[in-house]
């Protein structure tokens, strides 16, 4: 494993229900970058995901996250597209849970973290509201407060934005890039939105349908922070059809 | 409030209206009290000179239906716990589950009674047996249409499964559980007076049972009064969760899943 890889997966090999999904599959994520995964749909990709976070052990194969003494109780967090918050916890609670599970006090660190992200988000109103006072975006926002509470050196996110409007999806993305550039962990973002994956990412990983493979990985330099102006520049249209055209080519691929 | 009120006079109205027409039907076409008492008569000779001997058999009979209903639900909720994380646990106990729910409880009734004698013994058994099995129903299948995703956040963070039983399963599956838990304590009180019934010197199902082989109706009447005072006292219990953790219902009250 190279040193500065977040995630290293070689030669994988994975059944699932049936269906191959990984067929000597090996994939590199380096550690601190945010990568876009895009792929035709059923690919594989949010079993890519629960295999990076541990969740889904593969048949054959080395998979590798982190270094070694970077590893604790919450070196991963996770993001899906429901917000999956508990209905009968506060956001304030529902951010806590984390430690609450493992048995870790919550100090005044992570409280002063806490209050940090809830106005980052916007949330600062709500500290002890419930779910089911919360709109969808908003509970999307907790959600997203979970997630970075930990400040774990990899976030997976399994298309954390779908369910949202378009203008909710974009403030969001906008948060997200600032959390990340505060911090630094390696994202590996799932989505099906073009446009969403060349705002947000370093790299778009365009993978073909199962068995999954890389079909392309596309760098995005665009100057950060990627702002409302982004989408005008013409370096950004042009990554954009890089993207559409290899997406294309992945489908026909079959 | 105003609805609640408004519901709770109609509720009395109606209860009203039913006694009176109860009533006038028995006088009107002088039914005779040997096959259908007055509602009067039949308060009359509740709160007669035999109501602390009524007392005893409602105590008698309440005490074996809550100590069954404690007994085959603290049993459920460790079964239904255990079950969960083992699959292959709850696949070998499941025919057995399936046998034992197509025979209607009450025909172990007279078994019980052979095993563990006419006492009390037999009646809290046949309670904890009835009530079993809706409780750990409603629990395996609660426990199963828990949030996927949510599963999985608890693996990710790597939660025991004592800490997901606590924080995750057991207060998503709270509402499905209560209403588990009403079904059951009603279904108590049934087991506990269908046992007396089959073989005891005491309960509201021995008033019952020596009411109608001596004829005396209205003791018979009284018999059922109590038995439904009972029943409906059991549905009403569990209702009191939803007042020491009102939040569990927090979901169902609007249309956001978790």
């Amino acid at each position: 494993m190279s040193l500065n890889a977040a995630v290293s997966i070689e030669n994988a090999w994975l059944d699932y229900h049936g269906l191959t999904v990984f067929e000597d599959f090996s994939w590199k994520v380096p550690s601190g970058s945010f990568t876009a995964v895009i792929g035709p749909s059923g690919c594989g990709k949010s079993t890519l995901l629960r295999v990076v976070a541990g969740l889904e052990p593969v048949n054959a194969g080395k998979l590798a996250c982190l270094e070694n003494d970077e590893r604790g109780q919450h070196d991963i967090a996770m993001a899906f597209q429901s917000p999956t918050l508990l209905p009968w916890l506060t956001v304030e609670q529902n951010a806590f849970l984390p430690f609450d599970l493992t048995g870790t006090a919550v100090d005044s660190a992570i409280r002063a973290r806490f209050d940090r992200l809830l106005s980052l988000v916007g949330l600062d109103d709500f500290r002890h509201a419930r779910p089911h006072a919360l709109s969808g975006g908003m509970q999307m926002r907790a959600a997203l407060i979970r997630t970075f509470i930990t400040n774990s050196r990899l976030v997976l996110m399994d298309e954390p934005f779908a369910a949202l409007d378009e203008l909710t999806r974009e403030r969001l993305g906008a948060e997200l890039e600032k959390l990340w550039r505060e911090e630094q962990p390696a994202v590996v973002f799932v989505t099906h939105n073009l446009s969403e994956a060349v705002m947000l990412a370093d790299r778009v990983c365009v993978l073909s349908s199962r068995p999954v493979r890389i079909v392309r990985e596309i760098e995005v330099q665009l100057p950060r922070p990627r702002t409302y102006d982004t989408r005008f520049l013409p370096r950004y249209e042009a990554v954009l059809n890089q993207v559409r055209q290899c997406l294309l080519d992945a489908e026909s691929m079959v | 409030m105003k609805s609640t009120l408004r519901r709770s006079v109609c509720w009395f109205l109606g209860a009203l209206l039913l006694l009176a027409l109860w009533h006038l039907a028995v006088v009107l076409l002088s039914i005779p009290e040997y096959l259908l008492p007055t509602p009067v008569s039949v308060l009359k000779e509740l709160l007669g000179k035999n109501l602390p001997r009524y007392l005893g058999h409602v105590s008698r009979t309440a005490l074996e239906a809550a100590s069954g209903f404690l007994l085959g639900n603290v049993l459920a909720l460790l079964a239904g716990i255990i079950l969960y994380r083992c699959e292959s646990l709850k696949l070998l106990t499941m025919p057995a589950v399936a046998a034992f729910q197509a025979i209607p409880i009450v025909a172990l009734a007279p078994l019980l009674i052979v095993w563990f004698g006419s006492g009390m013994l037999s009646k809290v058994l046949m309670a904890a047996v009835i009530s079993f099995f809706p409780t750990m129903a409603a629990l395996l299948s609660s426990f199963s249409e828990v949030d996927h995703h949510a599963k999985l956040l608890f693996r990710l963070y790597r939660a025991s499964y004592r800490s997901t039983v606590r924080h995750l399963l057991i207060p998503a599956a709270l509402p499905h559980l209560v209403n588990g838990l009403r079904v059951s304590a009603g279904l108590a009180t049934v087991g506990a007076i269908v046992a007396e019934m089959t073989g005891a010197d005491a309960g509201v199902g021995f008033v019952i049972l020596n009411a109608s082989y001596r004829m005396e109706t209205v003791q018979l009447f009284v018999g059922i009064l109590l038995a439904a005072l009972l029943g409906l006292t059991g549905f009403g219990i569990p209702n009191v969760i939803r007042y020491l953790y009102p939040q569990a219902w927090a979901s169902s009250r609007s249309g956001n899943k978790p």
